[in-house]
């Protein structure tokens, strides 16, 4: 009855005409960036924070929670178009995005992309309303060793996403966590192979390196091919995801909902691990597991969704213990902070406006968001009529835009440019990209949480067994690593490597 | 089974992990129950040199494509001069400033490497650049560099 | 924006009539003259969001606004605070057109290690702007009522006592091991990046204690992290009854004082115009309203008195760090 009440004082705030606006610029804003590789909701954020000084504090904050989560949105248009992931989370979806475009299918790709993160979107705001305070807790319980062991679990997915030589799938793992680690050394503040260079000290960007393994790749790759092959042939399905469509998707939407919003509460690498395992989950889970890799719309559906979901239960620290799980949130806070409003425990009760106004405004703008991209899709589609020698020097330009972007240096445009050559040469030679890229994201984590483990626990392994959520962490790991050897499964398994050679 | 690209991507990681593990030796391994710097460097290097030997045996025994095989057909040139564009584009990005770099990144896209017709190279990299350059810099007020020669 | 378009045009012209005239010498000081025509990198050295980000952010926008270019916020952190003016030392052009925040790690981190910079040599200091209020806290749930109690089960029981700070060499790392030689106990440092991990950490129970700037406020004011003590100079406005080190005994403060720096060989006549910028933002009050919020005040001092303590600063730091043994040998 308190959370009804609470709801409806929310949208007499969020229906009010100014917040209406604030809330349509911010979505709007955060679709542009979104849909621009690269940019992401950091740079718009932080450099748009000073113009909603002016305005009420509700009025500010739903702006930015807006480009937050219309970023989310746009995330994975280019992913399918042009195999461009803006950012790690997105890397999934280009596997079968961006095949689903291909063979002329980018329509219901985008459809489904849009309607599973609206469908996530609005679950992650109903929970977040409903069990904050208590899943505030949940974030608060993952300690370093449970954190290493998360990610432990989180590398087990490496097994699941590789379609080719396991030998080759490890190998780019190592090479991820090498270039993820390159930067200072957190527990000594020790310089790590950066050979002197003052901008390796603070590591390698994710961004240039993904978008150089993925975009750039992609591109050298379809110059080099004698006969042109446009992105996509020339006929163009549906704009929409038909029926079938809708039906192979709705399991893998809550799935990857539920997945999403439960991983992203955690502070750190929530939204990547999410839409990695929940690409990783549907494969296993399909009763064809052969099609993934070659434009699965349960690949791009599942992915979306936990994506989504992730960025709605990042809010839930940040609103109930005023903890920011990632930099998006810790810009948040800012927002809020500099309109006098101190998000934590007290907040629903001393800024009620704010809480329940920002939450009501999310609802509204998760349905400005899905009226303003289903236009869009149809939009897009025609972008890929363009011819190839037309198209490729513009993704090229976005691919650099948004990498200098992400981080304003010219050194981030070299690194995609090495990445992109180091991409082609691996795609000649048949090295996955993909797990690089898992690896990348977790492997430093991975060796953060444990140094730190093994600091609490004075060099005890046991700190890992004897913690529960940890174990059971690693139990899930050792039982996926161990699956392909029970005879049940191994049959799934076997057929999906037929399926995968032919 | 010279010939074989299995064997020379083999031997290329084996450079790669031996010298991860080189470096790793260098920062300092500390103990299993209080690993240093260079302790994760040092195993993942060995790791890597393990599956590189693999994969470059495979290739000794004569499995996996040739190496002719993997550029016969294709045009590498034009990768080549993209490559190259790209990286006279990421020298000059800073010095000259966005849009003419960009306008001429483009321009030598759409009419060396795969060419369009004049008519309409020209206003697609013209509008592109500018366009581009004035949502970002003027929209959502991303700095992009404007040229420090003409200062 | 108009503003903006205008004084570009100002400054070409400017060039232009410079190079027209032939006298290439007299540049510098036509630049000086119209600095800033463009805006003005503001390296900040620690994540978007911090306390020091947002205290920046204010006091940059004020500045901004006498020198007529906007400031823009490059949140360079990591090396707990080092890494921004480390770059900021050795690759921007003393031009005026990049500062940094220089935080107090800039003057400890090369005695404690190699660093790429020298503190002495490679920076322009231009005005000193605040400091900021540390804490300690620990988990309500926590027996400990009172930081004696702390100390007391550390004395007990040597190295069980875990805090979380936000870095290796931060203030909160050497303030709680000069807190422990004093006190005669030993305890044990978990590295973290920033005060968000901090907080999950002694509220999850991770750590015993954390030892921070004032991200736990929510927390604190919520009941659920109780703080021990402070290490101001005074007792903290929000927080009366909480005691300061040196009310426990402990002779210490530690604020960790800032302020703004450029790199080495700025103009003089540019370092006054930055100078005079922060100290007319430094009295603003819409700037003292947002030290405030994060129990911060302003403690400005211009370029020369900044430049005295600076150095002041680091040999104390040096000396105190020997003392302790960290300093790097050799």
């Amino acid at each position: 009855m308190e959370v009804l009440s609470g709801l409806m004082h929310g949208f007499g705030v969020a229906l009010d005409p100014i917040n209406l606006l604030y809330c349509f610029i911010g979505v709007f804003i955060g679709t542009l960036v979104g849909v621009l590789p690269g940019i992401g909701p950091i740079s718009a954020m932080s450099l748009l924070l000073p113009v909603t000084l002016s305005g009420t504090p509700e009025a500010g904050i739903i702006m930015m929670a807006g480009i937050y989560y219309g970023s989310m949105y746009g995330g994975s248009t280019t992913s399918i178009l042009v195999n461009i992931p803006g950012e790690a989370a997105s890397v999934v979806t280009c596997i079968d995005g961006h095949e689903m475009a291909k063979i002329g299918r980018a329509g219901p790709a985008l459809g489904i992309a849009a309607l599973g993160s609206f469908v996530a979107g609005t679950f992650a705001i109903v929970v977040l309303m409903l069990v904050a305070p208590t899943l505030a807790k949940v974030a608060v319980a993952f300690g370093p060793a449970e954190y290493f062991s998360l990610m432990v679990l989180g590398l087990t997915i490496l097994s699941f996403l590789t379609q080719g030589s396991m030998a080759k799938a490890l190998l780019m793992a190592c090479v991820g966590v090498v270039i993820g680690l390159i930067g200072l050394d957190q527990i000594t503040g020790f310089p790590r192979l950066t050979f002197d260079r003052l901008e390796l000290v603070d590591g390698i960007g994710l961004v240039p390196v993904v978008m150089g393994l993925f975009g750039v790749t992609e591109i050298l790759c379809n110059l080099e091919q004698q006969v042109r092959r446009d992105v996509v042939q020339s006929r163009i399905g549906s704009l929409w995801p038909d029926k079938a469509d809708m039906k192979a998707s709705a399991a893998p939407i809550a799935r990857g909902t539920v997945l999403g919003f439960l991983l992203g509460i955690l502070p750190g690498g929530g939204a990547v691990i999410s839409s990695f395992a929940s690409y990783a989950l549907e494969r296993r889970l399909s009763k064809t597991p052969g099609r993934f890799g070659k434009g699965a719309i349960e690949g791009v559906a599942g992915p979306e969704a936990a994506n989504n979901a992730a960025a709605g239960g990042a809010f839930i620290p940040l609103l109930t213990l005023g903890i920011p799980p990632n930099v998006v949130m810790a810009l948040l806070l800012g927002a809020f902070v500099v309109h006098n409003v101190q998000p934590g425990p007290l907040l629903m009760t001393q800024h009620p406006q704010v809480f329940w106004g920002v939450i009501a405004s999310m609802y509204i703008g998760n349905i400005m968001l899905l009226v303003l991209n289903m236009p869009l899709i149809g939009m897009w589609v025609q972008v890929l009529k363009a011819p190839y020698r037309i198209l490729f020097p513009l993704i090229l330009m976005f691919c650099i835009v948004g990498v200098f972007a992400s981080g304003n240096a010219v050194f981030d445009v070299f690194v995609m440019i090495g990445s992109g050559v180091a991409g082609y040469l691996m795609r000649k030679f048949g090295y996955e990209a993909a797990p690089l890229v898992l690896a990348f994201v977790l492997g430093p984590m991975l060796e953060n949480n444990l140094r730190k483990s093994l600091i609490l626990s004075h060099g005890s392994f046991e700190i890992f067994v004897t913690r529960p959520i940890s174990l059971l962490c690693l139990l899930v790991a050792v039982l996926l690593l161990l699956a392909p050897l029970l005879p049940a499964l191994r049959r799934k398994r076997e057929k999906v490597a037929l399926d995968v050679t032919d | 089974m010279i010939r074989r690209a299995e064997l020379w991507g083999g031997l290329f990681w084996l450079a790669v992990g031996a010298f991860v593990a080189w470096q790793g030796w260098l920062l300092g391994l500390g103990t299993l129950h209080e690993p240093g710097s260079g302790f994760l460097f040092f195993w993942l290097g060995l790791v890597m040199c393990a599956f590189s030997v693999t994969i470059a045996l495979a290739g000794m025994r004569g499995q996996g494509p040739e190496l002719a095989d993997l550029w016969r057909g294709a045009r590498w040139g034009r990768v080549l001069l993209v490559i190259a564009a790209l990286i006279v584009y990421g020298v000059a990005f800073e010095p000259l400033g966005f849009v003419p770099c960009t306008l001429a990144l483009l321009l030598f896209l759409m009419t060396v490497v795969d060419p369009v017709p004049l008519k309409l190279s020209v206003p697609i990299s013209a509008a592109a650049a500018v366009g581009v350059w004035y949502v970002l810099q003027k929209l959502l007020l991303i700095q992009l560099p404007h040229g420090t020669l003409f200062e | 924006m108009a503003i903006r378009r205008r004084s570009v045009i100002k400054a070409s012209l400017g060039t232009v009539i410079g190079a027209g005239v032939g006298m290439p010498l007299y540049l510098p000081a036509a630049r000086a003259q119209q600095f800033p025509s463009r805006p003005i990198t503001f390296i900040v050295p620690w994540p978007a969001g911090g306390s020091s980000d947002l205290t920046l952010r204010a006091v940059a926008e004020r500045a901004s606004k006498v020198l007529g270019q906007p400031f823009i916020i490059d949140n360079k952190g990591g090396a707990g605070g080092t890494l921004g003016p480390a770059q900021m030392a050795s690759a921007a052009k003393p031009d005026g057109y990049t500062v940094a925040q220089l935080p107090i790690t800039v003057f400890r981190l090369p005695v404690m290690q190699k660093t790429v910079f020298d503190p002495m040599k490679d920076f322009t200091f231009i005005s000193h702007l605040s400091g900021y209020t540390f804490g300690v806290t620990t988990n309500a749930e926590q027996p400990y009522k009172t930081f004696k109690d702390v100390v007391e089960y550390a004395k007990a029981n040597p190295g069980k006592v875990t805090y979380g700070t936000p870095g290796a060499g931060t203030s909160l790392h050497i303030g709680m091991e000069r807190i422990a030689a004093q006190a005669g106990v030993k305890w044990t440092m978990v590295p973290f990046k920033g005060g968000a991990e901090t907080n999950a950490a002694v509220l999850g129970k991770h750590t015993t204690l954390q030892a921070d700037s004032t991200g736990w406020k929510p927390l604190v004011d919520a009941g659920q992290l109780r703080l021990l003590c402070v290490w101001t100079a005074q007792r903290t406005k929000n927080w009366p009854d909480v005691p300061t080190l040196k009310d426990l005994g402990y002779d210490m403060v530690f604020d960790s004082p800032f302020g703004v720096g450029g790199p080495k060989g700025m103009d003089p006549a540019v370092v006054k115009k930055l100078d005079e910028a922060f100290k007319i933002a430094s009295e603003d009050k819409d700037v003292i309203a947002t030290y405030a919020k994060y129990d911060m005040a302003a403690r400005y001092m211009d370029h020369a008195a900044y430049d005295k303590f600076a150095r002041a600063l680091y040999l104390d730091e040096k000396a105190g760090l020997e003392k302790l043994g960290l300093a790097a040998k050799g």
